[in-house]
Parts: structure tokens; sequence; C-alpha cells
């Protein structure tokens, strides 16, 4: 799992009590000032609680306080906010349920799966509902001849492929958490990972899904055939976030897996000259199913933590993995091992089974955990940059953490320009925290300027809400927000992610009376 | 609502904006702006946007609005890095121009739709594909970044212009395929394949079941085929296509694979080629309309054979076209087919439309371009979802001004 060790908040700390300013959005008050309406919101909580009492098992309801802190943050776990109820449904019908007493109470929530997530997009909002879908984990159905699988979204991903394994298939997406995390958080956050480059993310690998809408309403979208008529909304609800509701049972395209993998690590002096190989790679024509790079430091973090036995000396390590029927696989890769040599490579590896396979992957897949041995706190940033200026990018990012201070070992997938620079920082050290912060924060400028994004793959979460306005204008948000409102028109699917001004939809639908908690928290305007 | 002569005087009076006069006339912006100005008009009228009309889409024919929106003078390249493999260019360029421009340096957006005269917004409206959707999928799986112009003359972008993106909702899916009922495309950025060094086609003469069963086995043995398309009359005599890409050395090994895997399927000797080209209807089979049918894989031989069978009266008149491998097919019917309000299409169209409901098939009536509509309703039973789509719609053209009632349910 790929956690960021970051800044522990002491035991006292709760919800409404954000840890940084960035947890503002979550909680119910913001800026330190006194928390308005704190009994009206627990009786929030309360009421959903009463109204699930003998509808969902006494078992599958959370409010002992001790208990509901273990919900407090997902992956970003700097920012903790503890939530007023947890439910742990074990059906679609039971997901409405909750709904429906969150939409009758005008209560929010918040959808959670494993909780890996790097961006914070299951942080609870203090005094809401969290709907962790952990106990709906059953693979429903795997149909090799339609090339289906049909699963509940607490189901983790590497465990639909193994249940689709025996048939020669498997689920394409591959996430670094994916030996924990769920189908139904990788819904939410259209997760990529390494092979996405060849392969593609979730939302090109899920047909349908049975979705809990905020406002109760349980709907299909997509189908298991191809070309389902109407809006492509299952297209938008991937990757968006837990903002437009629940996704209960989720099917799935397998792929066939390849007769041929190939995989070649190679050692370059630098950065550089790898990045620019990843580039005459593609500029020859192959695409590879995964091309990663990481720097000096992210190779010493991992030879630390896992003796991963990388050449020794090299500037930077790259891993390139291609896949496909032999033939063509033997072709490309007897093409990349001379492009490597061209640009300077040594030490040039190639697994020779599945044992050196993994051998060669080790270091890589430890990388992120890894830097906690060479730095007491990190933060992990995801930027992308157009795969040409990764040099210039790593340049830039070079000479910013040179300016703050601070050292930056990075890792990424150099294949489709998507930058994870890790922040290595002392939280001992005051104000250090807030310094890697500010790094971070100045990295993803780097990246919009150099024609980039914010997020290849974790997501905007609570974490960059901010930096959402700096990637789209106003406009952009608001037809957003069309969609947000169309879906969600009382804003209680986890409200207070994604967008940086969350806002209304100009329609009190339901039985809520008064003002929206989100209104009076002064988060939110009317739309 | 007839349009007002001042709204005519207006529209001739926007800089960057040619007007063809005409019931209705057509406007022809030549900039983002001007196309963003002609929607942000305060008239009351209705628009149909138009790119090369290609497309044989359902709904409502757009002579029916007040104004025609032509997109073909919003046709310029706007960046394209080789080395990137992604692409922008405005919406109005016709698909065989922008994939002349990747050629020149070897590469390719990987999308082969029945016309390339068509526009890249019309590809992106109508969701087009062709027979590389199997290795490469649709044109949602390719697009990366859209601008559109809402229905109020507002300009959003969604996505960006790089292949790996997650950052704000997708709209560039919702678009996809939406007929131009949301929003009017401006600008797209989509990410693009190398072209690769040499490619095969072998047809395998067999009937749609044993192509279908042929697919399947190549697929088994992970030869991955680029394209897998069986083209025939009726369902019966016909060729399955399976196209092989790669270098040359390596297609010349899979496609032996594949003619060993092909012998026990098939009733004549194979047959490759290089050629670009794939089966026609022929001429006789001049199309009324078009059946667009989608099936799971395992259910897409036995949806085309009640559909030939219940919709045509002489099968062997119908043009079948299936992707074995994705789960579509389109039906050509020819343009003798009776036509009449007691012909009995909506009863024929619904029992096949039953018989795909419970595995979430779809039967799609195109209608072809200037001939006869089918008298029957285009796209069967509305979705489940179908209240939530008309909440989008409602939110994204609030008056429905744009394509209006090109959509299902009169969206």
């Amino acid at each position: 799992m790929t956690v960021p060790a970051g800044r522990v908040p002491g035991p006292g700390a709760r919800g409404g009590e954000p840890a940084s300013g960035a947890a503002g959005s979550g909680a119910a008050g913001s800026g330190g000032g006194p928390r308005p309406r704190e009994a009206g919101q627990t009786a929030g909580a309360r009421a959903v609680a009463r109204a699930l009492t003998g509808v969902l098992p006494a078992e599958a309801i959370l409010t002992d306080p001790a208990r509901l802190r273990t919900y407090d943050c997902d992956g970003l776990s700097h920012l903790r906010v503890t939530p007023g109820l947890v439910v742990l449904p074990e059906t679609t019908a039971q997901v409405r349920a909750a709904v429906l007493a969150c939409a009758e109470a005008g209560v929010p929530f918040v959808a959670r799966g494993a909780g890996t997530g790097l961006s914070g997009g299951a942080l609870p909002v203090a005094d809401g509902v969290v709907i962790a879908l952990t106990r709906m984990r059953r693979i429903l159905r795997v149909d090799p001849a339609d090339k289906v699988a049909v699963v509940q979204p607490g189901v983790v991903n590497t465990e639909i492929s193994a249940a689709a394994r025996p048939y020669g298939l498997y689920f394409a997406p591959d996430p670094s958490s994916q030996t924990v995390c769920t189908i139904g958080g990788n819904v939410a956050e259209n997760s990529g990972g390494a092979h996405c480059l060849k392969h593609g993310f979730t939302v090109n690998h899920v047909l349908a899904a049975t979705v809990v809408l905020p406002t109760g309403e349980v709907v299909e979208l997509g189908s298991q055939a191809p070309d389902p008529v109407g809006y492509d909304l299952l297209g938008v609800f991937v990757g968006a976030e837990g903002t437009l509701g629940i996704a209960t049972e989720i099917t799935v395209r397998l792929t066939r897996a390849p007769l041929a993998v190939e995989t070649l690590l190679a050692g370059f002096p630098g950065v550089e000259p790898a990045a620019a190989t990843v580039s005459a790679i593609v500029a020859a024509g192959v695409v590879p199913a995964a091309a990663e790079l990481m720097d000096a430091l992210a190779v010493e973090a991992a030879e630390a933590a896992v003796g991963c036995g990388y050449p020794p000396g090299a500037g930077a390590v790259l891993l390139v993995e291609l896949d496909g029927p032999r033939a063509e696989v033997a072709g490309a890769l007897a093409e990349v091992e001379e492009l490597c040599r061209r640009h300077g490579a040594f030490d040039l590896r190639r697994a020779r089974d599945e044992s050196e396979r993994a051998a060669l992957w080790r270091g890589r897949k430890s990388a992120f955990a890894a830097v906690g041995r060479i730095s007491p706190d990190y933060y992990v940033q995801d930027g992308v940059v157009p795969r040409t200026v990764l040099p210039e990018a790593l340049l830039r990012i070079g000479a910013l953490a040179e300016r703050a201070g601070l050292r930056v070992a990075n890792v990424f997938h150099a294949g489709d320009g998507n930058l994870h620079p890790l922040v290595l920082f002392d939280a001992a050290v005051p104000g250090a925290a807030e310094a890697a912060e500010r790094l971070a924060g100045r990295i993803l400028g780097v990246c919009l300027d150099l024609g980039g994004s914010i997020t290849g793959e974790h997501g905007v979460g609570v974490e960059k809400m901010a930096y959402l306005a700096h990637q789209f204008s106003r406009d952009d948000l608001d037809v957003m927000q069309f969609l947000r409102c169309a879906f969600d028109p009382a804003a209680l699917a986890n409200p207070g992610k994604l967008f940086p001004t969350p806002r209304l939809c100009g329609e009190p639908p339901g039985p809520r009376r008064g003002a929206h908690p989100l209104q009076d928290a002064g988060l939110a305007e009317l739309y | 609502m007839p349009l007002t002569d001042a709204v005519r005087r207006d529209l001739h009076a926007l800089p960057d904006v040619a007007v063809v006069p005409g019931d209705p006339p057509t406007v022809l912006p030549t900039t983002v702006q001007a196309l963003a100005a002609v929607l942000g008009h305060a008239g009351d009228f209705t628009v149909a946007v138009v790119g090369a009309r290609t497309s044989v889409a359902p709904g409502e024919p757009w002579t029916a609005a007040d104004v025609v929106i032509d997109t073909g003078r919003l046709d310029a390249l706007l960046s394209y890095d080789p080395g990137e493999l992604v692409v922008r260019a405005q919406a109005g360029m016709p698909l065989a121009r922008l994939q002349r421009t990747l050629a020149e340096h070897r590469q390719r957006l990987a999308l082969d739709p029945e016309h390339d005269r068509g526009t890249l917004g019309g590809v992106v409206a109508t969701g087009a594909y062709g027979p590389l959707r199997l290795r490469h999928g649709t044109v949602r799986d390719q697009l990366l970044g859209v601008t559109a112009v809402l229905a109020d003359g507002r300009v959003a972008r969604a996505g960006g212009n790089v292949v790996k993106n997650v950052a704000g909702y997708d709209l560039g899916k919702l678009y996809t395929g939406s007929l131009g009922t949301l929003g009017v495309l401006a600008e797209l950025a989509f990410r693009v394949a190398p072209l690769p060094p040499a490619h095969r086609w072998l047809a395998v003469p067999c009937g749609l079941p044993a192509a279908v069963d042929l697919a399947r086995t190549v697929d088994e043995a992970a030869l991955e085929p680029a394209a897998a398309q069986w083209y025939g009359p009726g369902e019966g005599g016909g060729e399955l296509w399976l196209l092989f890409e790669g270098t040359p050395a390596a297609v010349e090994d899979i496609l032996g694979q594949a003619r060993a895997l092909a012998a026990p399927f098939a009733t004549g000797a194979p047959r490759s080629h290089a050629a670009h080209t794939r089966p026609v209807p022929p001429a006789t089979a001049d199309t009324s309309a078009r059946l667009r049918l989608a099936a799971p894989l395992s259910r897409l031989a036995d949806l085309v054979r009640h559909t030939v069978a219940r919709c045509a009266r002489l099968p062997e008149a119908v043009w079948t076209e299936a992707a074995v491998g994705v789960g579509v097919a389109t039906l050509s019917l020819p343009v003798s087919l009776p036509a009449g309000p007691s012909s009995g299409w909506e009863e024929a169209l619904k029992e096949v439309r039953d018989l795909a409901a419970p595995y979430g098939g779809s039967v799609v009536v195109d209608t072809g371009p200037g001939a006869a509509r089918l008298p029957a309703d285009p796209w069967g039973s509305p979705p489940d979802a179908v209240a939530l789509m008309r909440a989008v719609k409602d939110r994204f053209d609030p008056r429905h001004r744009l394509n209006r009632h090109r959509f299902l349910e009169g969206l």
C-alpha cells in the first residue's frame, strides 16, 4: 500500500479541527472560528442512524466514537475528520436505504472503499455519514464467453484478475495499491496504473454499473452490451470521485492475457537520457505496456528498503515492459534494447521468468514506501506533463527543490508523462511540512505551465481543489457543475471535494428545511 | 417558430460568420468566438449542428431547425507534436485530412468509420467507429480533451491535452455520442497511435455463427487481431475478415497461426491480402435504413439471425457487417422495403428489442441520408436512467434549442 507517511495529527485531533487549512472544506467550520450548529448536525447523523435502525443490522451501524475515528482519513492521512456515523451495507438495497436516510435528513455522505486514495477523496464530512462498502466484496459472475465480470464495489482489484485467470483473462487497470484497493474506489477515481499507457484506464474497462444516486434512486448506467442507447453517463460517473452517487454493482471488461511479456531494466547515467529513450521508443512506433522511471534518490531509497539490486551508480533506472503476441514482442524488445544502448544505457537486464520479472519490479513497486527509509516524512505528488518535456520538468522541479531546501525523489510513469515527485521532509522541523506542501504545489504549477495536468491518477479530492481552478476557467467548472446538479441537486454526495467552490444547484428538493448545512457553514453559495 | 428578420440581420452582421441564406439559413463561423456569438445571441431560435452531413444518425432531420450551424470552416489544426502522440484540431476538420497529416509522421487516429469525409466533431457527436474498434476502442477511448460551446454561448473545456489526466469531470465522454444535443463541439484533442509498418487481412469464408466461434478461438490464442469483421448477406454465407498489424515479420508469423486456426471453421480457402479497402454492400443493396445491433459477444449471432428473419422479407437482400469481437453489427436494409404505416415495422422491431433487452442489447434505426424514414421509433424503450439523462439535458441546454428531438425520448 502506498500511503504517504505524512504528518500524523496528535491524539486530540478530531473532526472540525482540521490538521491544515486545506481540510477546511470537509469540516463544518473554516478558519478556526466557532463551530456553528454543532448540535443540529449531530442530530442529523443521529437521525440517519435512527432511520436505519431495523433496516440495517445493528452491527452495520457504527456510532461508537472510537470506531468512527478509524474512518477519519484515507491515504492523505494528514487530513482527518471524524464522521458522525459509519454504515457498512451489504446490499444495494441497504446502500439505497442509507442514502435515502441521508437525503431525507439533508445529511452529506461519503462513500469509501479501502481508503487507499491519496487525494483525500474519502475524507469524511464532519458529522456526515461514511458509507463504507468493504462488506460488499462478492464476485457475482465471471463470464469468459462474454469477457466480463460482475462484481460488488468492495472487491479488491487483484481479486478480479485472480478470478479471471483460469480463463486466460485479467482486469487490466493496475494501480500500485491494487492488492488492497477496491474496484469501487477504482471507478470513483478512474484509476490507472503502470500499464495504462497501452491498456487504458478504469473508464475503458467498465461496461455498466448499478448506481445509487444521491437522491436515493437506483439506476443502471451503461450495459453489458456495447453502445447502450442514451447519454454516456457511465463515462462521466467513472472518475467523478464519488460526487455523483455510489456504484453498488460493477460490470467490468476482462482482457485476454498476452502470450508474451518481456521486462527490461536499464541503468542510465542520468534522468535525461532515460527520458529521451522513452521518447525514442514511442517515436519508433513501439507502444510499451509500461515505461517506468526512477531517479537516483528514488533508487537509493528502494535499495535501502528492499535491496532490489538495481544497477549501482545509476543516475536513473528505466523499466520497460512489452506485451503481446510472441513475434511482435520479440521484435519490439530488440528495438528497445538497441534504443537504450544508443542513449547510453548500461547494465541492461531482461527478466527470464516470472520471478526475475518480480525482482525487476520490486524496487519500483516499493518506491513510495521506501522513501520512508531515507526521510522521516514525505509528500506524494501526482502531476502530468507532455512526455517530450519530461527532462525540462525535472530540471525545474530540481531547481524548485533546491530553492526550498528540500530533497525530491522522482518516480514516474515516463510513457505517459505522469510524474510522482516525492517531497522529503522532517515534520519535527518547524515549518518543514508547510514548506513541503508549498513545494508540492509549485510542482503542479510547473505541470500546468508545461501544458499538463494537476493529476494523472490520484484525483483532485480535497488535496487539489484549489489547483483545479488553475487548470480550468470559471466557465469550465460551471459547466461541470451542471452535471453534478443533474445527479445531486442537494449536494449531498461527497461535498467539499473536487470543486474549489462548492455551490448549490438552485433547486431545494426533498423535505430538507431551512438553509443547507454547507451554506450555513459559509462553504457554499446559492447557484 | 420562424426566424425573425431581426435575428437574420443580426447573424449576418456577426464578424467571422458566413451566412448562406435559406430556410433555414446556414451559418458558418470561422472562429470559436464567432460560434459562441451565434449561440449567445438572445434570439429565441433553435439550432441544428452539422458537420459534413455524412452520418445516418436517427432522430429529427437538421432541416427542422430555425438556424443550421455548419462547423465546416472551423477546421484548423491546432497543435500536433508527433513525439507526444497527441493532436488537437478544430471540430470541423474532416477526419481524412487529419489522417493525411498524421500519416506524414507515420501515425494515425486509430479510428476508421465508414466515412472519413466526416468531420471530427461529427465523429465524436455520433460516437463513430470502424473495424479497428476491436483493438483501439471507439472515439470515446481516444478523445482526451474537448472545448464545447454551450447552448447559451458559453465556451467550456474539459479534459486536457495529455494522455493521462483525471482533473475534473471528463465531459468528453458525455458529449461523445450525444448527437450535438448538449453543446457544439469546437476543439478536440485526441491520442494518436503509431501507424503499424505492416498490415494484412485474412478473409475466411464462413457463416456468422462460425465467425463468432473463430474470432473467439483467435482471441483465446492471444493473437490480438486489430479487427474481426464478418461481412455478408443476411447471416449465412459470408466472410470473416481478420486484421493483423505490426512489424512485417510478426504479421506474417501471426497470419500463419491464424490460418491454421481458421481451417476447421472455413467453408472455402482463406485469402490474405493487404488492401486497405473492406467489403462494401453490393450496389443493389442501396439502403433505406440501417439497424445497429449490440449484444454481448455470445449473443450477437443470435440477435442478428432473429433480426434478419423478422425485419427482412428477403433476407438475402440484407447486408450485414458484424464486429464479432466487439458485439455490434450493422444491417443495411434495401430501399425496396415496405415502409407504410401498416408495414409491421413497429411489431418486428419490438420483438427483436424484447429479445435483446434481457442481456442489455439494443437495436437502433439509423436513417439513410435523404431517404424515407422507417415508420418506427429509432431507439426502442428508454434506458433505465432516462430521467437522469433528461435532467442532464435540462441543465446543459435548458431551452432545448440544440438539435431538438434528435436524441432519444425527444431530447
